[in-house]
């Protein structure tokens, strides 16, 4: 059988060579190992994200809620399930109801995170809880998830207090506007009025005004308000309700506009009216406003409710409630495992038993919360949603025929599961894409280490290859001995590369986990997906014998004649054809750009073009000229590309940035080795080295000579030294600068609750004033809204490209901030003159937005697309709110959007407040933020050093950067490695030549020195140009990306020069050893060998 | 009477492989005298490169005693065995005689290179050596783009740069067709002739017998007949 003797030649083949085997077993091994490793992590990723969404919404497929989470009667939810019910029996709906809370353990622990959930005590369909420790039934007491457990150390049976602000309905005004004039009668008071008002008046005494009120309306209040100061009044008010009861104001007496007479009624059906009397004898033209506060549960009508309460001045704020902070302590009954129904939200938790928690925020009877099951498990569940939702809509649409409420009319149903897990898909994908185009670059070394690995096979081979032609082996059967050859070393190769990329995964997302992550999130789990391995398997094998049996046909090509006589092809064939070919394709691949948009394309066609039009020149100038000039302008255009083609898409940026590298490093080594007057320096040198000379002669001859085995090593070795050094001086354009972020802050505190004067706050709810604040110069409070949404914000159209999860975060501008603040901005709108002048306006135009560095991005990633000017939309659910960016901060550590403060407070009822302190001379910033989170527990501040927190960052950011740039250099062990191997096989190749040289008097250590000189100047090869592309890459890059954002670019010398010394001392020590064994070799057997 | 250049007794060289020991020299006794042209015939296998390499230093006999000029080359560490190959000896072999990298020239002048001298007037040098065996106007040609005779000629010009006072040739023919061959060996007699070097050449062509001085056969690791000719 052929098939078995090509076997058996190919395995002794393998035996013969048992350091090549090893080695290219080993490529193979890395190649496969990084593939899958970036393939699991991004799995791990993924399914992580995913697995987050299973545990935190456990049962729970869709929800029916509305927008700030606003109650609804319990018969709407009612409602609902019947008709749910009526069209899917198969499906569970239960009510719940959700609110925030600060939860404080009575060791003085703070959680301010915390959310309190009530779950009907019995539901079918949704699960049940899993104790950890102690009760695990709602009946039977407050249970708490692990996650809030662990926070504040709590166990079965600790108190436990809460404290929360009760939920408001919200409302907005409906204001009315009267305007009257009495003359009034009577006496006038005894007073400070100043003229004092006439004795005696003949006008009216008292004008009625009457207005509807609606069966919704809340409450009623009236305000009288004064024409004009110098006008003194003393009128009195009175509101009279349909069922004749009255509410009066008899003392409206202290004639200022800033007290005006005041009157608040609860709101009842039907028509109303409003007398106001003049008691003293006095012309007094008035204002009454009657203002009916509404229910409202549309964001965009809230919004234009609190517009029309900021017109009415300083009477808004007596219009305002009070939202006093309630407490509640309770006994915790058991801890629970944060999945499934302990899980909810994946916040810290504390659960009632529902009707417990309704009565404890005052809200009997009602729910904010519709959580639907579908039929089948946590996972099953899932795929209904899509089927599901048209019967959901249709039910909510009954519900809401039935019930007419405006409460039930601003609910929707959420496919709260699938958008979880379709976030976690792309997530997943991001982090896949990214890794798998960073290991692209190490698998290019591996494929290009196994296919130096059989060209020397074939070189070695090319007489018996020749002598099996001559009798008759055909050429696909050598290729096919090659193959099985390939096949023998990925057998071992796949997988344990494949494997080993567990655990190199492994390694990742537990860096992810400490680095991005942190310690407060919850942190990627490790999924071991088999399917993924053997995909990485089956690629890994795939490439390698695909790279092998490319090399075996070209391989097979030998010509005999020259073959048998070992002598290469004495005339090299004409490259006309192959040029004009390569010419036409690449003009066909240019033009191919223009219907199909890939920018791959317009890389790649114009290059070969150029290659081939530089490639033309072999005849009239020969080989190297030619070379130099096909190669030295394709890495000029490459790089140039890299600033130029700056809208290509993230996908397609996973590829064309290891091609491009690829082809820019190729080029770039084929245009040094082949640089004009290159060898001739060299020699030049090696002349002038005493008595290495013939030594330093053979060193440096044979990488210019040997150019595929030495173009080939040194692509490995430039390859891995630019993503290294491309990604060490990307890097250093996310440096975080501690003084940009602090912006002349010193302390960034944050609470839940909103607060307005922390000192003010301090004063109202604190028994003494706490010592923290002797120690701030000042504090700045933002209102501060916090969503999570992923498409709520649309700069230009295009919602921003997020970092991180998609968060939104609002700041509200005081003016205080808009007028001390000291973050700066990148991009700015050229109305404006300095970037104070930016703050100003968006007090004075509410319409005005200035966006930190976060938005600053866009698809590409590229910094510096705000230019001031761009329109954003916060998109709520329908209903949106426009601003115009004026300009983004250079800043990321608050990163969010700035709008008006009052814009904040109408946008988000439920908002928290970011407090910016100073603290005074002298007072280490750590020490204040640690005192303020203590003295502040009743807020739940968090606070924390502003300098510090960004050396943090920076220093996590520089972490996570040395585990990339780890799993990278995984590809210089490939590249050393094979220096060495190649250094080991060139020795055995020349061992008669080494022994003539021996023979001929040349010192041994010369030997080795010549060696081990030819693998530095090999791995120089590579180093030295994959350093000025990955160099000159990352400048381009940076010039395209950030240059706008007024980033700043350096070159990290330091650790390139470690990187350069790392690998020079590993390519020595990997060499060392062969060519020692080689120039030590018994001379008088080496002379002897015949090729 | 002077001492010969070269002078070895009782040289024995015995190699030891898996399949038992090969006795490849049994009890050589040779002295060389300078200025000769000594051939080494026999049939192969006999062991007559196994003796080149003992008499050169580039291999030690198992036993007995080499000595050239005044150095007893059997008691040298190899360093200076090294040594006095690169100063005072040059080599031509069969085939792959030269650096495949470098050019004619280059391959020429690396024994002078070797030697310490400065680079400069070594190119001149190498330069006329090449001049000498008649590849004046190949000089930067590569290994590869010359005949297998033209490689033997560079080979020799090697040889003869830094004016060894003995030549050994290992079958410098024996890859070469017999004109080309003879045109080698013409031209190593010419050398001999005109700069007294003394040539050593292993062969088991007969032809050579035309320019030897003293034609040493060797059988089964032994000398067993020497023939002085009128050369
Ligand atoms: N390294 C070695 N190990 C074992 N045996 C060897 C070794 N080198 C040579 N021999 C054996 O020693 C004997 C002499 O070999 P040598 O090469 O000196 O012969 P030769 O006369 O030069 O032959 P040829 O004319 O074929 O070149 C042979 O039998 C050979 O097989
Ligand atoms: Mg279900």
């Amino acid at each position: 059988m052929i098939g078995g003797q090509l076997w058996r030649i190919a395995k002794r083949n393998a035996k013969r060579h048992k350091a090549q085997a090893i080695a290219a077993a080993a490529a193979v091994a890395v190649g496969t190992m990084v593939l899958s490793a970036s393939l699991l992590a991004g799995q791990a990723a993924e399914g992580g994200i995913r697995q987050v969404a299973f545990d935190v919404l456990g049962q729970t497929d869709e929800t029916v809620q509305s927008e700030g989470d606003f109650f609804v009667p319990e018969e709407a939810a009612e409602a609902f399930t019947r008709s749910v019910n009526d069209r899917r029996p198969d499906l569970q709906v239960s009510p719940a109801v959700t609110h925030a809370t600060v939860a404080r353990s009575s060791q003085g622990l703070t959680e301010p995170g915390a959310l309190t959930i009530g779950y009907p005590a019995e539901e079918e369909g949704f699960g049940g809880f899993e104790a950890v420790e102690g009760a695990d039934d709602l009946t039977e007491g407050v249970l708490v998830n692990e996650r809030l457990a662990d926070r504040l150390d709590l166990s079965a049976g600790d108190e436990l207090e809460l404290r929360y602000a009760p939920p408001l309905d919200p409302v907005v005004p409906e204001v009315t506007r009267f305007e009257g004039n009495l003359t009034g009668a009577g006496s006038a008071p005894s007073g400070p009025l100043d003229p004092p008002l006439p004795e005696e008046s003949s006008g009216p005494v008292s004008e009625t005004f009457t207005f509807e009120v609606d069966e919704a309306d809340e409450r009623v209040v009236g305000v009288l308000g004064w024409g004009s100061p110098e006008n003194s009044t003393d009128l009195d008010l009175a509101l009279q309700a349909p069922d004749g009861t009255t509410v009066e104001n008899t003392n409206g007496t202290s004639g200022s506009p800033d007290a005006p007479a005041f009157v608040n009624a609860t709101a009842q059906a039907g028509n109303w009216t409003a007398e106001v009397r003049a008691e003293a004898a006095a012309e007094q033209p008035f204002q009454l406003f009657v203002i009916v506060l509404r229910p409202a549960f549309s964001l965009e009508e809230l919004r234009e409710g609190r517009r029309a309460l900021a017109d009415l001045g300083p009477l808004q704020e007596r219009l305002a409630e009070q939202r006093a902070t309630e407490r509640e302590t309770v006994d915790v009954a058991g801890v629970v495992s944060g999945e499934g129904k302990g899980g909810f939200t994946g916040e810290p938790a504390v659960f009632f038993e529902m009707q417990r928690l309704q009565t404890l925020l005052d809200r009997e009877d009602e729910v904010n919360l519709v959580r639907v099951s579908n039929p089948g498990g946590v996972r099953e569940g899932l795929e209904a949603t899509d089927d599901v939702m048209p019967d959901l809509e249709a039910a909510l649409n009954d519900t809401k025929a039935d019930v007419d409420q405006p409460s039930v009319q601003a609910l929707s149903v959420e496919p709260s599961k699938q958008a979880v897990v379709e976030r976690a898909e792309e997530a997943g994908s991001q982090f896949t894409r990214f890794l798998t185009t960073l290991s692209s670059f190490t698998i290019v070394a591996g494929v290009l280490l196994v296919v130096n690995l059989f060209t020397m096979l074939g070189e070695e081979r090319r007489v018996e290859m020749s002598v099996m032609r001559a009798l008759g082996t055909k050429r696909r059967q050598l290729t096919a001995t090659i193959g099985l050859e390939g096949l023998l070393y990925a057998i071992p190769g796949v997988p344990v590369g494949a494997l080993a990329g567990l655990g190199l995964a492994y390694v990742l997302v537990g860096a992810v986990n400490d680095f991005v992550i942190g310690p407060d999130s919850l942190p990627i789990p490790f999924v071991v997906d088999w399917g993924t391995i053997l995909v990485a398997a089956a690629a890994g094998l795939a490439i390698t014998m695909v790279a092998v049996l490319l090399t075996g046909v070209r391989l097979s090509r030998v010509n005999i004649a020259s073959g048998l006589k070992d002598r290469r092809d004495p005339v090299s064939r004409d490259p006309k054809l192959a040029v004009r070919a390569t010419a036409i394709v690449g003009t066909l691949a240019g033009l191919a750009y223009l219907p199909t948009g890939f920018y791959t394309l317009l890389v790649l066609g114009p290059a070969a073009v150029i290659g081939a039009v530089g490639w033309g020149l072999t005849r009239r100038y020969g080989k190297r000229i030619a070379r130099f000039t096909a190669s030295a302008p394709v890495v000029a255009y490459g790089l140039w590309t890299v600033l130029a083609f700056q809208d290509v898409s993230a996908a397609e940026t996973s590829y064309i940035v290891p091609i491009r590298g690829v082809m820019l490093v190729i080029a770039a080594v084929v245009a040094v080795l082949n640089a004009p007057g290159l060898p001739k320096l060299f020699k030049g040198l090696a002349r002038r080295a005493g008595r290495l000379a013939p030594a330093s002669m053979v060193a440096l001859s044979y990488p210019t000579r040997k150019q595929l085995r030495t173009g080939l090593t040194a692509s490995m070795f430039a390859l891995v030294i630019l993503v290294l050094i491309f990604f060490s001086t990307f890097f250093t354009v996310f440096e975080v600068e501690p003084e940009r972020e602090a912006g002349g802050y010193d302390v960034h505190a944050e609470t839940r609750l909103p607060v307005d004067d922390l000192e003010a706050w301090a004063d109202e709810n604190l028994d003494e004033q706490p010592s923290s604040l002797d120690r701030v110069a000042s504090s700045e409070e933002l209102p501060r809204a916090r969503i999570v949404g992923g498409d709520i914000v649309e700069i230009d159209g295009r919602p921003p490209e997020y970092n991180g999860p998609p968060i939104d975060v609002f700041y509200g501008v005081t003016p205080g901030f808009a007028e001390e603040n000291g973050y700066e901005l990148a991009g700015r709108s050229g109305t404006f003159d300095s970037d104070r002048e930016a703050y100003q306006a968006i007090r004075e135009d509410r319409s005005n937005a200035i966006v930190s560095r976060v938005y600053d991005a866009d698809e590409a990633g590229r910094l510096g697309r705000i230019d001031g000017g761009e329109e954003l939309t916060v998109d709520l659910g329908g209903r949106s709110a426009n601003f115009t960016v004026l300009g983004a901060q250079r800043q990321q550590y608050l990163g969010g959007i700035f709008v008006h403060e009052d814009t904040v407070r109408e946008l988000f009822p439920t908002h928290g407040t970011s407090i910016l302190v100073r603290v005074d001379e002298g007072e280490d910033p750590r020490q204040v933020a640690r005192q303020l989170e203590t003295d502040f527990q009743d807020l739940g501040l968090n606070a924390e050093d502003i300098r510090e927190q960004a050396v943090q960052t920076q220093q996590q950011n520089a972490r996570f950067y040395t585990v990339l740039q780890v799993f990278l250099g995984i590809g210089l062990v490939i590249g050393v490695a094979s220096l060495g191997i190649v250094t080991a096989k060139a020795a055995l190749e020349r061992e008669q030549e080494l022994g003539i040289m021996r023979a001929m008097g040349i010192p041994s250590e010369h030997v080795t020195a010549s060696l081990v000189g030819e693998a530095l100047l090999t791995a120089l090869l590579g180093i030295i140009p994959g350093l000025a592309v990955g160099v000159a890459a990352a400048y381009a890059a940076f010039l395209a990306f950030f240059a706008d954002a007024g980033a700043t670019f350096s070159v990290p010398w330091t650790s390139i020069a470690i990187l350069v010394s790392i690998s020079l001392v590993a390519t020595v020590a990997s060499t060392i050893p062969p060519a020692r064994k080689a120039a030590e070799k018994n001379t008088a057997k080496a002379v002897r060998v015949r090729r | 009477m002077t001492a010969p250049l070269v002078s070895a007794r009782g040289l024995e060289r015995t190699y030891s492989t898996e399949a038992g020991e090969v006795h490849a020299l049994r009890g050589v006794d040779v002295d060389i005298d300078a200025g000769q042209v000594v051939a080494i015939l026999g049939p192969s296998g006999c062991g007559k490169t196994t003796l080149l390499n003992c008499l050169s230093g580039i291999d030690v006999p198992t036993a007995g005693r080499v000595r050239f000029d005044d150095r007893q080359l059997d008691e040298l560490a190899d360093d200076a065995r090294t040594d006095i190959r690169s100063q005072r000896m040059g080599f031509v072999f069969q085939a792959f005689n030269l650096v495949q990298v470098l050019t004619a020239v280059e391959n020429v002048e690396m024994p002078l290179l070797l030697d310490g001298h400065e680079p400069d007037p070594t190119r001149e040098t190498a330069q006329a050596a090449l001049d000498r065996v008649g590849l004046g106007d190949r000089t930067e040609h590569l290994p590869n783009q010359l005949s297998g005779g033209e490689q033997q000629r560079v080979a020799l010009a090697r040889s003869l740069v830094n004016e060894p006072e003995i030549v050994w040739a290992d079958e410098p023919t024996g890859d070469l067709d017999r004109d080309t061959g003879l045109r080698v060996l013409d031209l190593m007699a010419e050398l001999n002739e005109e700069l007294g070097q003394t040539y050593v050449i292993v062969t088991h062509d007969d032809k050579v017998l035309d320019y030897a001085d003293r034609v040493l056969h060797m059988e089964s690791g032994k000398l067993v007949r020497e023939e002085a000719t009128p050369g």
